[in-house]
């Protein structure tokens, strides 16, 4: 659905971000690490996980590293940089106005955890 | 790592060998530039091929050279075929200075060549690159590998970029797919996974962004310097097709507008060039009999100027024109016979009062075996037009920088002689034909003037100017009756009468007009710019100056900028015309103001002509210089009229015993209708009484009155209009014969 690929595509990047101040994560990970966290609510396809990784990496808000893993196969590492985290930080901010305003106007119908 | 070590080693192998042709060239004080620099470069890729052939790592085998394998030996050919094309081009362009298309050929061809490799290696890499060798492709089911490589070959970056993106899906696909069991589950779930991939092209586009963001500062500066300089090139080459695809187109016949504007609208009977052409016909050649005859009497010949010359000539005249000697030195005889032409024309340039008894015996035989032409042009001055056909001498006859004036040197040849025996004449008492002798030449004098050629106009004072000087010096030399004075005045005044004494610009105006239409593209694609044939052929009479220009230009940044303004913006051919329309108005209008009023103005002509044709090329190199033909040109007027009073004065002495005390006086009398103007004083020539004679001077090109005192040559005599010192026309100078 349009409004829902809108809604994703807005708060992927903080999505990320938060996923990825737990630690680095190679793709794949990632990918699996939101669906699990949000319950398979929210899932990040290739076309969007990896664009939106180098967007964040051009940004300085992750930074990428390859890295040999115990199967020998090389992955990228992406791990969140200060940048990043003061950036989470700031939209986790907006993020929580944004859920007050919509439970004001919803009347609590959406609560957030 | 390989090849950038390759690339390296060849690379220091070209700058040691530029570097060593630099040395060169600096010892031979870059007498053959760029020649050193060149060998150079070929030098160190040469002892790089061999090193690298010695140590195995280029071999050429017989089946490399049959299919031309071996990048190295492609590039070569590349470069050899420039160099060829180059030579081609050296013969073909004469303009260029040489080696400049040996240069440009082997490095296009090396360039190209070069170019043609590195695309080649690129290719065979991508082609690596995407079947996905070493980067993990190999585990994944090939529809799988087959999105992949689509992904990345739409996403059309750089491959190193390519590569980390390739090896980043293929991990996630496997790392997707790690759980499937079978080959079965496999395929099953690659086939999901490909279904809900989504587009190909827009995830290849997406990820091109998001990388191109992700490049440092440096690499987008240079990305887009090689775009800027992309873009530069392209435009450059888009100049130059447009450039090089304009032609000239002649729309005019310049050399038949002159025709007709020199033409007067007379009966071919009234036209004095006939004569003139005839009398250059039968002006002789020095004959044999004469030659041999200045042999014999060489030391009369001789002078300062040329003692040697006619010393050394003198021995070869015995040998080569004696009878016996006739057969066998043709060739020899007729340079013997250039070289005595040159000393005696010296000879006939002196005045007749100027040459020892001896030199005017050997005259007056020249002047008897001269008196047909002499008649002739005698006869043609009578006559009250003269025009003729210019032609072009080149295969085309409409070219105005081809019309040939072959005869003007004949011409002046004729006008010394009638000098000569008008001199002799009046020796000989014969005045009135002696006078006659010179209006003749004065006339000779008018006709080369009007709408012609300025070189023409000014032959044609200078015939003006030794024909009134010759009066004045027979006039003071001998006692001439009153009867003759008061003809020859008023024969001279008719002759002068209604003489604006300007000179016309015109021909040389249309001469201009001529080149600019064959030296200008003309019209649609490519038009109005300089059409470089023309200007290469115009050039190759000076290809000596160009080839030091191009070279100065090249090791002279601060000419850089001039360079390409002349290359690529200079003005088209409506502004040259413009241009080269004010210049000839701003020369026309100056030579209607004598030298006194450009004075009094304040007007420096030489600067403000510069400046109309300042950033003009075509016209810095082919206007010409003009400033001095205004000088030459009212020198003469004030010759005529100094002339003119001089003999209104001497009839005045003779009918009254005396001179008058001042020109006023004369006027009065009837004498002279005005006062002859100084044309750099601006007011009249200065006349002084001194009882038994008189002094009329102009104060000269310096402008100051020197009290009638002139400069003096390295002789001692009066040396007339230099610039210090005043210009004397009588009493004339007191000429002592040389013994």
């Amino acid at each position: 659905m349009k409004f829902e690929s809108q809604l994703l595509k807005g708060i992927a990047p903080v999505v990320v971000l938060e996923v990825l101040s737990r630690g680095p994560m190679y793709g794949y990970e990632l990918s699996q690490a939101i669906e699990q966290r949000s319950s398979q609510i929210l899932t990040l396809g290739k076309g969007t996980l990896y664009p939106l990784l180098y967007n964040l990496e051009a940004k300085k808000l992750v930074k990428g590293r390859w890295e040999n893993n115990q199967s020998s196969r090389k992955r990228r590492y992406y791990s969140i940089t200060g940048r990043g985290k003061d950036q989470l930080a700031k939209q986790k901010a907006q993020l929580k106005e944004l859920t007050t305003g919509l439970n004001l106007v919803f009347g609590g119908a959406i609560a957030m955890a | 790592m390989k090849i950038k070590k390759l690339f390296v080693r060849r690379l220091i192998a070209i700058i040691l060998g530029l570097c060593a042709g630099i040395v060169m060239e600096f010892d031979t004080s870059g007498l053959i530039f760029p020649t050193f620099l060149i060998i150079g470069v070929l030098a160190g890729i040469f002892v790089e091929i061999v090193i690298e052939v010695i140590r195995g790592t280029l071999t050429i085998t017989r089946e490399d050279l049959r299919k031309m394998k071996n990048p190295v030996l492609r590039i070569l050919v590349a470069t050899s075929i420039g160099l060829l094309a180059g030579i081609v081009l050296e013969h073909i362009a004469i303009w260029a200075a040489f080696p400049l298309f040996f240069i440009l050929g082997v490095f296009a061809g090396a360039a190209f060549g070069t170019t043609i490799e590195l695309v080649r290696y690129s290719r065979s890499m991508r082609r690596t690159f995407l079947e996905g060798k070493g980067l993990g492709m190999e585990h994944l089911p090939v529809s799988t590998a087959e999105l992949i490589r689509l992904v990345i070959k739409k996403m059309r970056y750089r491959r190193k970029v390519c590569q980390d993106v390739q090896e980043e899906l293929a991990a996630h696909f496997e790392d997707e797919l790690k759980d499937c069991e079978t080959d079965g589950d496999r395929r099953q779930k690659a086939k999901a996974l490909i279904a809900g991939f989504g587009d190909v092209k827009l995830l290849a586009v997406l990820l091109r962004r998001a990388k191109k963001r992700c490049r440092p500062l440096w690499r987008t500066m240079v990305a887009r310097t090689f775009q800027t300089v992309g873009v530069l090139i392209l435009c450059f080459i888009f100049y130059m097709v447009w450039f090089l695809t304009g032609k000239p187109v002649i729309t005019t016949n310049y050399v038949a507008e002159l025709n007709k504007k020199v033409r007067p609208s007379a009966d071919e009977s009234l036209n004095a060039a006939p004569l003139y052409l005839r009398a250059v016909g039968l002006q002789k050649e020095l004959s044999d009999d004469f030659i041999l005859f200045l042999a014999e009497n060489r030391q009369v010949v001789v002078d300062e100027t040329f003692p040697q010359r006619i010393e050394v000539l003198a021995g070869k005249i015995d040998r080569v024109f004696s009878d016996r000697g006739q057969k066998d030195f043709q060739e020899e005889r007729q340079g013997i016979r250039d070289e005595v032409s040159k000393v005696f024309d010296e000879l006939q340039k002196k005045k007749y009062n100027e040459l020892t008894i001896e030199q005017k015996n050997i005259s007056k035989r020249w002047i008897q075996e001269q008196e047909d032409a002499l008649e002739l042009v005698v006869e043609g001055s009578r006559r009250p037009y003269y025009w003729r056909t210019y032609k072009s001498g080149g295969d085309n006859p409409d070219v105005m920088l081809g019309v040939l004036l072959p005869n003007l040197s004949d011409f002046r040849r004729l006008a010394y002689v009638l000098r000569l025996r008008a001199g002799l004449r009046a020796e000989q008492g014969r005045y009135e034909e002696a006078f006659d002798d010179m209006k003749s030449c004065y006339c000779f004098g008018q006709h080369l003037r009007g709408d012609k050629f300025l070189v023409e106009q000014l032959v044609g004072m200078a015939f003006e100017v030794i024909s009134v000087q010759t009066i004045r010096d027979i006039a003071g030399r001998y006692k001439i009756d009153s009867k003759l004075l008061t003809d020859i005045h008023r024969n001279f005044e008719q002759i002068i009468a209604g003489e604006d004494f300007i000179t016309s610009l015109e021909a040389e105006r249309l001469f201009i007009y001529d080149e600019i239409q064959r030296c200008f593209t003309d019209g649609r694609f490519g038009g109005g710019h300089l059409y470089l044939s023309r200007i290469s052929a115009l050039a190759s009479d000076y290809q000596d100056d160009v080839e030091e220009m191009v070279i100065e230009t090249i090791f002279s940044p601060q000419q850089w900028p001039r360079a390409v303004k002349v290359l690529f913006a200079h003005p088209d051919k409506e502004q040259t015309r413009e241009t080269a329309d004010r210049y000839y108005d701003f020369w026309t209008r100056l030579y209607r103001k004598t030298p006194g009023q450009i004075k009094a103005e304040g007007i420096d002509a030489e600067k403000e002509a510069l400046e109309i044709i300042e950033g003009n090329i075509f016209l810095q190199i082919l206007a010409p210089a003009l400033t001095r033909v205004n000088i030459i040109a009212y020198r003469r007027k004030t010759e005529v009229h100094a002339t003119v009073a001089v003999l209104a004065l001497l009839r005045y002495q003779k009918d009254k015993g005396s001179f008058p005390e001042d020109l006023e006086q004369l006027i009065s009398a009837g004498y002279l209708k005005q006062p002859p103007d100084d044309v750099f004083s601006e007011k009249p020539l200065v006349y002084r009484n001194t009882e038994e004679d008189f002094i009329l001077y102009s104060v000269g090109p310096d402008f100051i009155d020197d009290g009638g005192v002139s400069s003096k040559d390295r002789k001692g005599q009066d040396a007339p209009w230099r610039e210090d010192g005043d210009t004397i026309f009588w009493p004339v100078a007191k000429l002592q014969a040389l013994k």
